[in-house]
């Protein structure tokens, strides 16, 4: 293992982490007014995490990024547009649900142009694209309705880090290194939200902050699926892995760790699927 | 005893020379190595082989090579108008292991699926010496076109029976694979990779 590893994939995600959530939440101060800034600290966490691991682990991507998982990356810094528009009802909601179609059907139009142009055919296209596109919505749409549910303490972010974690282990069994390091290093910052939640349960950290987080997720999911050998299913159940989190209770620790638990079992199920049937005489993983 | 030990290493001397004399006098003409004939050659990509050579670990050399590989040269009396166009099928690399194959044709690597081709288009054909040329052109590889130079060397070629006219060269190139945007594991397999091109043509 490279020095580069441990800085890319752990340093500077957890340092990032730590500057951001400090300045953005105050958790020493309780007296301290929190709002958009705070949500958005955590958002430029996580999506400084992200960018900082893939330029540290890869350099800077070519401009106009080219390979999807290059688009991916611009992808996550354009969710800090919707960051301070979550939670907002009425002609707000309809405008941030619009916003986040489009995108998202941007990226998956301009992302898996390889498919559409040498891979996929008529009606393939559209069930191909159609399906991955609702994935990617019903994903969104359940992870922004957990993190209202569990706006506070630590199932949440214990859930996602737990999630991410299967994600660099699904990923990288079915063949991309580069993907699992990015899902590693997503784990990583994800660590410094749960030491926080630990510290202040009472702070919203991740209610809004969460789209980059699921965009990320979603995306490193579906470029295993189409550029890599994840089988198809494991990745849209990766997207919905946080999901395990709605496991009732209240905001404790005990049934915090009992929705880790579910989270990291329903990973190890999807880790040993993506890692499919290995052949043991080739020696190679 | 002695005496048939003799007969026997007297013997077997006799047979081996005759052998000898034998293979001596049929053993196949090789075929005379014609000069460079002007024409259209698509390339035979059975009879043609692209091999890469990488260092692993900073220990040995590890050789892979691409099974699909197609195109066409054309060849002039002034070997300065000479052009050849290379076309490989990114998804026919093979490590001979095939799970390290889905590793190299995943985004880690080559992203077959992005990048289905590798192409080579010649740009300027130098002679260096004799049956010897410097080829300079454009090779795209994931997604970057880079200018590269191949040196490269006329085999033979002439009338080959059912085959046709066929002309043959063979080529070498170092190209950095960084440069190309594949810098996944740089720290245990080579930046540097090594490519040996045998390129037959039949001519159109």
């Amino acid at each position: 293992m490279e020095l580069v590893d441990p800085i890319a994939g752990i340093l500077l995600p957890v340092g990032v982490g730590v500057v951001a959530l400090l300045l953005g939440w105050r958790p020493w101060d309780r007296t301290a007014s929190r709002g958009r800034f705070s949500a958005l600290a955590s958002a430029l966490a996580l999506v400084g995490a992200y960018l900082l691991a893939h330029v540290a682990y890869f350099d800077l991507p070519p401009l106009p990024p080219v390979e999807a998982w290059h688009q991916l990356g611009l992808l996550v810094l354009v969710s800090l547009v919707l960051v301070p528009l979550e939670g907002i009802g009425g002609g707000v909601r309809t405008a941030r649900w619009t916003l986040k179609s489009v995108v998202v059907a941007a990226f998956l139009w301009i992302g898996l142009s390889p498919k559409r142009e040498h891979r996929w055919e008529g009606f393939e296209e559209v069930l191909w694209l159609g399906g991955t596109f609702l994935v990617w919505m019903l994903a969104l749409g359940a992870l922004s309705d957990l993190a209202r549910r569990r706006a506070r303490g630590l199932s949440l972010p214990l859930s996602l880090l737990l999630t991410f974690s299967a994600a660099a282990a699904a990923l990288g069994f079915s063949g991309s290194l580069v993907f699992a390091r990015l899902a590693g290093a997503l784990a990583a910052v994800l660590g410094v939200f749960c030491a926080v939640a630990l510290w202040r349960p009472d702070l919203p950290l991740l209610e809004r902050a969460h789209v980059p987080a699921g965009i990320a997720l979603v995306g490193l999911a579906t470029c295993g699926a189409f550029f890599s050998q994840t089988p198809a299913a494991v990745a849209a159940l990766l997207a919905f892995l946080p999901q395990a989190a709605r496991f009732p209770g209240g905001d404790g620790l005990r049934p915090a760790f009992l929705r880790g638990t579910l989270v990291t079992l329903c990973g190890g199920v999807l880790v040993w699927l993506a890692r499919g049937e290995p052949d043991p005489s080739s020696q190679y993983y | 005893m002695l005496t048939m030990h003799w007969r026997t290493l007297s013997t077997v001397a006799a047979l081996a020379a005759g052998v000898t004399v034998f293979s001596m006098t049929t053993a196949p003409e090789p075929a005379p190595v014609a000069a460079l004939e002007e024409g259209t050659f698509s390339i035979d990509g059975t009879h043609s082989s692209v091999v890469f050579k990488i260092v692993h670990l900073g220990v040995s050399p590890f050789y892979g090579r691409f099974n699909t590989v197609s195109g066409e040269f054309e060849l002039h009396e002034d070997m300065a108008e000479s052009s050849v166009r290379v076309e490989i099928d990114a998804a026919s690399v093979d490590s001979n292991n095939a799970d390290r194959d889905k590793h190299i044709k995943s985004a880690d690597f080559f992203n077959v699926e992005q990048f289905p081709a590798i192409t080579f288009e010649s740009k300027k054909v130098e002679s260096k010496a004799e049956d010897q040329y410097a080829v300079t052109g454009d090779l795209e590889f994931h997604g970057v076109k880079k200018e590269v130079k191949i040196d490269l060397r006329f085999v033979g070629s002439g009338e080959r029976g059912r085959f046709g006219y066929r002309a043959g060269f063979e080529g070498r190139m170092v190209i950095k694979r960084s440069d190309f945007g594949v810098k996944t594991m740089l720290e245990g397999l080579s930046d540097e990779v090594e490519v040996l091109l045998g390129i037959e043509g039949a001519r159109k």
